[in-house]
């Protein structure tokens, strides 16, 4: 009996090619889609969990609380904290601080010199956290001042084979540090990234105070006893912070469970939850409509297979044999896909792995995994086959056989809401394509208030610091140099804030929050930032490297003075005089509206920008000569501006990109769905379309009347389509203070797009059977 | 074998009843064969349908073997026509994605019968029909007469007690149809029960009794 069905199958698999193909092949890319995405959730979700007490880890992060801005959550707390709750608080049993935020640093062993992720972190660090040493061990690896542990990656890329052991490096310039473990590369999956681990002790020593309570720089992580609350626990620390602080804001802190550190966001909103969550949907779509395609073709191939059904009822086949049949064959059907699916999967992880920028590969499929995926094809299968057997092994044996194979119109109602269901999803898609790609082309050209362009920029560490002013005019001697500015930070990069700043006339319920930028007196000019009232800082006034202060034009309207110049702001015991008013630009990477700005001139930069002129690479080899002349032995790593930011859109050039190849996956789908049905109706009605032309009917009119039929289902999927689309859009923008609106052009494009495939795929078969000889297709029936 | 006892069969057309058979009181003995006539829309293959149990009367009773099948579940149904009656049909109805030995074999798998035993039936038929060198060929790489002595094989293989068949020669030439009644007759002789719908005078004196049908109602 199997036998035979079996035999069936696979005579009509061969028999009908292109229906076969276009059902495996449809199914097969569904799978594959839902198995791509599958495996990058799945690896989401395994973030950090190699850390053996996971459950026990917390972040400490702390909230700041301002009257005017609200709350402001962040993951930095003071350099004193985590030995103070460890020795105050005893259901702590260990406590770590790590310098999540520091930048690469030059190191160097020998001639060998390369930019190393350098953390510090104290010896608590490895009995938190889960790392397997290779040699020296956990427990003393890094308790000396000079230690470090490095990982086995950097330790081949500077030793090669040889002991890493005992082997000393420099790192930044000056600073010996001893080689006392070298751990396994650490997972893919993990948050926590170095190369190189030195104790806190080592900072200390020359660049921190290791007690302050004032300068929010690293995070704190701590392990909890086992069984304790740590929800208990949080609200016992809270209000810990307020009588160490000088800063008149309220700060409470909180424990962030370490499970939750990559997917969710310690602001309690958004996170990468919200990507899982929503490629998880679109995989679910994209098989579903692979399911409906699988669906759509078998009902529409049933018209085919009446006789078969006919005849084996009356040689006494009972329904269930009949639909156990079918069933097989659906799941069969889906085998064959879910091996291709797998060949697929293969081919494009490369491309998955770089748009996703993960490091996903089949072979490490989990047994569970495995299983997962057999029983996705199982379901898929299921679902796609149930509805067939039902349908067909329902027949009865005696209309079949007397009309000699015509399906009824009732399932093509069902056909229809299925074809409009899909063209429904595809038209969101391409409407979503549309709107992300127009948000982020938004985004990266939009005028933040200063020049990007053309200008090189690379960071600052301590031996370029000390010579900053030599290096600048060293550098400005270059003809195609125009300008050179250095900074704190990053011109859209500016994170660091603080509250409790005073004037005459403020509100003394109110609390600002303001950013801090430290510039030098090129800063306006180098990148093109006009003044709207007063002077930048220049030379001439050597007050201003006291207590002089500009200001943005944010900041001057919450001041809301007439003449600003000349306003006292108070910090402290601290007094600051505004000298300027200059425009505003952003500064958040427009992530929130422009904020109120406090510049000053500082000696103490992070990084050096660069404005080129002409002959950008010969600006650049004389750049590398001149940071090579204050920093022998080590090489240049420059950036460019405006590459840099482009490249912090990067969650949302992902989104575009996945958005857009989902579109362009589920409209294949969907078209090859559409292409079947095509063909079958216009099989279907070769007799129609005989007589239609023996009574006179044009190719064109015939061609007009089948392409008509399919467009309105596509119209009728816009409809639907439109409302759904701008709604999900809408609230997507809502995140960006800076948005496009949502045009109704999109919805239009995205419409006529639709429209335009569909008519495509469906005039093909159309005009097919419009051109075919009506002699021989009414000889046929 | 078969007794019909005021057989009606209507069709309820919004308000209108359309008959179809009307009054049908009829009995066959095993081993006659019977040839049902009538002009097109007279209800021959309806009645044909009504004994092969592919189709139920609106009305009245039909006794098979004296076991009231008016009476009977689907499932005894089935049961009944899968292990008692066999089929053959204008259009010949075989399979075409199956050989002529998957043909063949169906009927059995569905009769559970093995594999041993189904091979032996399957040679027995294809040599009694002299069709062995077409046992690997598809359906449509045989004439129409070969398709129906094909088709006259399938439903001869689980050796039914009766054979219907619905204008067996229609659809084939003169030579060839002959050949097929030819074949009828014989089964008949060694003791299948038939009966016939034909339009033809001359294939409805192979049997040994001819019920006319006019608009559903037999004529006397």
């Amino acid at each position: 009996m199997l036998k035979n069905y079996f035999k069936i199958a696979l005579r009509n698999i061969f028999k009908n090619k292109v229906y076969s193909f276009i059902n495996i092949f449809g199914l097969a890319v569904g799978l594959a889609a839902t198995i791509l995405i599958l495996l990058w959730v799945m690896d989401e979700l395994s973030f950090n969990y190699f850390n053996k007490n996971i459950n026990q880890i917390y972040l400490v992060p702390q909230t700041q609380h301002y009257k005017n801005m609200g709350d402001f959550t962040v993951s930095a707390t003071p350099t004193a904290l985590a030995p103070y709750l460890k020795s105050e608080y005893p259901e702590i049993e260990y406590a770590t601080r790590y310098t999540a935020f520091e930048g690469e640093k030059p190191v160097s062993y020998g001639d060998k010199n390369f930019s190393e992720k350098v953390r510090y972190a104290d010896p608590d660090f490895f009995k938190i956290f889960t790392f397997d040493f290779i040699e020296g061990t956990a427990e003393n690896a890094i308790n000396g001042p000079n230690s470090i542990v490095i990982t086995k990656e950097t330790a081949e890329k500077y030793f090669g084979s040889e002991d890493a052991l005992g082997k000393t490096f420099k790192v930044d310039g000056n600073y010996d540090f001893k080689v006392t473990g070298v751990i396994k590369d650490i997972p893919d999956n993990s948050d926590i990234k170095f190369d190189m681990l030195a104790p806190m002790k080592a900072l200390d020593d020359f660049r921190a105070d290791l007690n302050n309570w004032d300068n929010n720089r690293l995070n704190t992580f701590v392990l909890l006893k086992k069984g304790v609350s740590y929800k208990a626990e949080s609200m016992k620390i809270k209000t810990m912070l307020q009588p160490h602080i000088q800063a008149a804001t309220a700060s409470d802190l909180f424990l962030f469970p370490f499970k939750d550190y990559h997917l969710y966001s310690i602001r309690g909103t958004g996170g990468r939850i919200k990507s899982v969550e929503l490629f998880f949907i679109i995989a679910f779509i994209t098989l579903l409509i692979a399911c409906i395609n699988f669906m759509n073709l078998a009902t529409a191939r049933a018209s085919k297979r009446t006789t078969e059904v006919g005849i084996k009822k009356v040689v006494g086949a009972s329904r269930q044999q009949i639909a156990k049949q079918f069933f097989g064959e659906a799941l069969f059907l889906t085998f064959i896909s879910l091996i291709l699916a797998l060949l697929l999967v293969e081919l494009f992880l490369p491309l998955f792995n770089q748009i996703s920028e993960k490091n996903l590969s089949l072979s490490n499929l989990s047994a569970g995994s495995l299983l997962l995926t057999i029983g996705l094809a199982l379901i898929t299968g299921g679902i796609a086959g149930i509805y067939p057997a039902v349908y067909l092994s329902s027949f009865k044996p005696l209309s079949i056989l007397k009309k000699s194979g015509k399906t009824s119109t009732v399932h093509f109602a069902l056909r229809r809401v299925l074809v409009v269901f899909q063209f429904g999803i595809s038209i969101f898609l391409i409407i979503s394509t549309l709107v992300v790609g127009m948000q982020l082309h938004y985004l990266i050209s939009k005028d933040l208030g200063f020049d990007k362009e053309n200008i090189v920029y690379f960071p600052v560490n301590d031996n370029t610091k000390s010579n900053i002013e030599s290096i600048k005019s060293e550098l400005l001697g270059d003809s195609n140099i125009k300008d050179v500015s250095y900074t704190s930070n990053i011109p859209f990069q500016i994170y660091s804030n603080g509250g409790g700043w005073t004037w005459e006339g403020k509100d003394p319920k109110q609390d600002v929050l303001i950013s801090f930028l430290g510039v030098d007196y090129d800063f306006t000019k180098t990148f093109r930032i006009k003044m709207s009232e007063g002077r930048f800082f220049s030379q001439s006034f050597p007050s201003d490297t006291a207590n002089n202060v500009v200001i943005n034009e944010t900041f001057a309207k919450i001041i809301g003075k007439k003449n600003i110049v000349g306003t006292i702001l108070t910090s402290g015991k601290q007094n600051y005089n505004v000298v300027g008013v200059m425009k505003d630009f952003n500064f958040t990477n427009l992530q929130t509206k422009t904020g109120p700005l406090l510049a000053y001139v500082s000696n103490s930069p992070n990084f050096v920008f660069v404005k080129i002129a002409s002959n950008l690479p010969g600006a650049l080899d004389y750049i590398k000569n001149v940071y090579a002349e204050f920093n022998p032995g080590f090489h240049l790593q420059y950036h460019f501006l405006d590459e840099t930011y482009e490249e912090s859109f990067k969650s949302e050039t992902r989104l575009s990109k996945i958005f857009n190849d989902f579109a362009v996956l589920a409209i294949i789908i969907s078209c090859l769905g559409l292409f079947g049905l095509a063909s079958f109706v216009a099989e279907q009605k070769t007799k129609e379309i005989g007589i239609r032309k023996i009574l006179g009917a044009s190719s064109f009119n015939l061609v007009k009347n089948l392409t008509f039929q399919f467009l309105t289902w596509v119209l009728v999927a816009n409809i639907i389509a439109w409302p759904a689309a701008y709604y999900y859009l809408r609230n997507w923008l809502e995140d960006y203070p800076y948005r496009i609106n949502l045009n109704a052009w999109f919805f239009i494009a995205s419409g006529l797009l639709t429209l335009f495939i569909a008519a495509l795929t469906v005039s093909f078969q159309a005009i097919k059977a419009a051109n075919s000889n009506p002699v021989k297709s009414l000889r046929h029936e | 074998m078969i007794k019909l006892d005021t057989i009606e069969k209507f069709y309820n057309n919004k308000i209108i009843k359309t008959y179809v058979l009307r009054n049908i009181n009829l009995g066959i003995d095993e081993g006659e064969f019977i040839s049902v006539m009538g002009p097109s829309g007279s209800g021959k293959t309806t009645l044909l349908n009504i004994i092969g149990m592919l189709d139920t009367p609106s009305d009245g009773e039909y006794y098979f073997y004296d076991e009231p099948v008016h009476k009977m579940s689907e499932k005894k149904l089935t049961e009944l026509h899968k292990t008692h009656i066999g089929f053959v049909f204008q259009q010949y109805h075989l399979i075409d994605e199956l050989t002529v030995y998957e043909n063949l074999e169906t009927p059995l798998l569905y009769q559970k019968i093995k594999s041993d035993e189904r091979k032996g039936r399957i040679a027995e038929t294809l040599d009694r029909f002299n069709i062995v060198a077409k046992k690997d060929l598809f359906p449509n790489q045989l004439s129409g007469g070969q398709q129906q002595l094909v088709a006259i094989a399938r439903a001869i293989i689980t050796e039914p007690k009766l054979i219907l068949a619905d204008e067996p020669t229609g659809n084939l030439h003169s030579d060839q149809g002959k050949e097929i009644m030819e074949l009828l007759k014989k089964l008949n002789e060694q003791g299948t029960t038939i009966v016939q719908v034909t339009h033809s005078e001359t294939n409805a004196e192979y049997g040994n009794r001819i019920v006319k049908l006019k608009d559903g109602w037999i004529e006397k």
